[in-house]
């Protein structure tokens, strides 16, 4: 599989595994979109990389440790942003309801597995 | 008293991380992200660079922009409300200066804040020089400064040619 | 015996050629962009398009025509004998012409994408030459009174039905024509600011000259 198709695999995978998810964007962490199942998909390929790398500095001014994810919530939903090794950036929208444990949890190990590939 | 804030923007390596490097008196913030272009540098700002300057008892704060247009959204949120905006390019890179026009075009047609055009590298020619700049952005000479990012002096320049031009404008009211 | 297809096989630059020396209308659906489109022609002549139930101007005719030329997905079928029901005013363009004109048209854009103004870049008029050029011209008219107050490319894309990347590219023209410029927003002059510039200039010139009197620059 070329690593275009293993992308386009995990993206596959995640949506199974959340399928409450409005959309999802993997990026590179300059805010270029790599896989996505996403409307305008390129705005917020740059906008997740903004927050991620916003996020990253204000975990390590405020002494916070090493940045988890940035969470943007609004009273229709969430945009989470993860980290997906030192290349990628995986954002993920959800609607108000959703249960945010479990797409951290899921997130957070699809981001792992994104980074491998990256 | 209350903060005012310059806004540095221009292309992709233009030199608005150096500048800001250069005049500030704090360490700083950058938020740089590995770059997946070729753009001819490894990292590049994603959201802003950061840095202050006091004058007097005035804080002044120093923020610069990512190049790229996909950030086009950060311009207007570091746009908004500035006193002053900087936009360089590089005066050996005509290459982007088209680019670079739009982008001025962008922020200025949108917001309400004054600006000069610095055009760096001025120390290695060949390069173009300012009067050579203006008018193929349109733009008045006086607008338009030749400077060296990395010498302090030179990186002031734009900030006092700014600040001029400001009180020429509210003489002319 | 019937004429249809999909666009991605045939393209219109080789359907309207011989299409148009017919009296009749050609249907085009399921595009990517538009709703579908109605064409008709008589002698060589393409009199009336419709986008959905909208008639077009000479000015969106070429547009469609230009969006259509270079759609791959899109399924079309032909209706001879077929004739406009409704048609306030018949456009009478030669089809051989408008395809040479729109072919230009589009490698002209191709060739200047990159250098299109921003979507939301505001724009006014600059002088009161109006462009000569015919295919300009027709959007000047249309264009003008929003350009008067200031415009962006994205506000003349809604006020006027046209494609956005189109208006970008008129007013990218119409701009080295220098027919419009820039907007640049007039600053706010209020007295505090001025007080202000002028403590920080001297400040500045201070910490990097080490003088307030030295003129750094003097016009």
């Amino acid at each position: 599989m070329t690593k275009q198709e293993q992308l386009q695999e995990i993206l596959r995978e995640l949506k199974q595994a959340l399928p409450e998810l409005r959309s999802i964007v993997v990026a590179s962490t300059d805010g270029l979109p790599i896989v996505h199942a996403a409307v305008d998909a390129p705005r917020v390929a740059a906008m997740a990389a903004t927050a991620l790398g916003l996020g990253k500095r204000i975990s390590q001014t405020t002494e916070l440790g090493s940045l988890e994810e940035t969470i943007v919530r609004g009273n229709q939903g969430y945009f989470v942003v993860y980290a997906a090794g030192d290349k990628g950036v995986l954002a993920v929208s959800a609607p108000a309801d959703a249960n945010l444990g479990l797409i951290h949890l899921e997130a957070r190990s699809f981001a792992g597995r994104l980074a491998q590939i990256l | 008293m209350e903060p005012l804030k310059i806004v540095v923007t221009g292309p992709v390596g233009a030199g608005k991380s150096t500048l800001i490097r250069t005049l500030s008196e704090t360490e700083v913030v950058d938020t740089d992200a590995l770059t997946s272009e070729n753009i001819g540098k490894e990292t590049t700002t994603v959201a802003m660079d950061y840095g202050t300057l006091h004058l007097g008892d005035q804080l002044l704060y120093l923020f610069g922009t990512p190049g790229q247009d996909r950030f086009d959204f950060m311009w207007d949120v570091l746009s908004d409300g500035a006193l002053g905006l900087l936009m360089l390019i590089r005066g050996d890179k005509p290459e982007d200066f088209v680019a670079a026009r739009k982008q001025l075009d962008y922020i200025t047609s949108r917001h309400p804040v004054p600006y000069v055009m610095g055009v760096t590298r001025q120390d290695r020619p060949p390069v173009w020089g300012p009067e050579e700049v203006a008018p193929f952005f349109g733009l008045p000479l006086q607008r338009v400064v030749g400077i060296n990012a990395t010498d302090p002096q030179s990186a002031a320049t734009p900030l006092i040619r700014l600040l001029e031009l400001m009180l020429e404008d509210q003489r002319a009211v | 015996m019937a004429i249809f297809g999909n666009l991605n096989h045939m393209s219109l630059s080789d359907l309207l050629p011989f299409l148009s020396s017919q009296q009749g209308a050609l249907e085009i659906f399921n595009l990517e962009r538009h709703p579908g489109v109605t064409m008709y022609f008589n002698e060589g002549m393409l009199t009336c398009l419709y986008l959905g139930n909208k008639e077009a101007d000479a000015l969106l005719a070429r547009s469609i025509v230009g969006e259509i030329l270079g759609a791959r997905k899109g399924a079309f079928e032909f209706l001879p004998q077929a004739r406009p029901r409704r048609c306030s005013q018949l456009l009478n363009m030669r089809v051989d012409r408008l395809l040479v004109s729109v072919t230009t048209t589009q490698d002209e854009f191709a060739q200047v994408r990159e250098q299109l103004p921003h979507p939301k870049t505001v724009f006014k008029i600059a002088g009161q030459t109006a462009p000569q050029d015919s295919r300009i011209s027709d959007f000047w008219q249309k264009a003008r009174s929003h350009l008067q107050a200031g415009a962006s490319s994205e506000q003349l894309a809604g006020d006027l039905g046209m494609p956005l990347d189109h208006v970008r590219f008129y007013l990218h023209r119409l701009r080295q024509l220098r027919a419009v410029e820039p907007v640049r927003a007039r600053p706010k002059t209020v007295p505090a600011s001025g007080s202000a510039a002028s403590r920080l200039l001297g400040a500045l010139k201070r910490r990097f000259f080490g003088t307030n009197k030295e003129k750094v620059w003097s016009h």
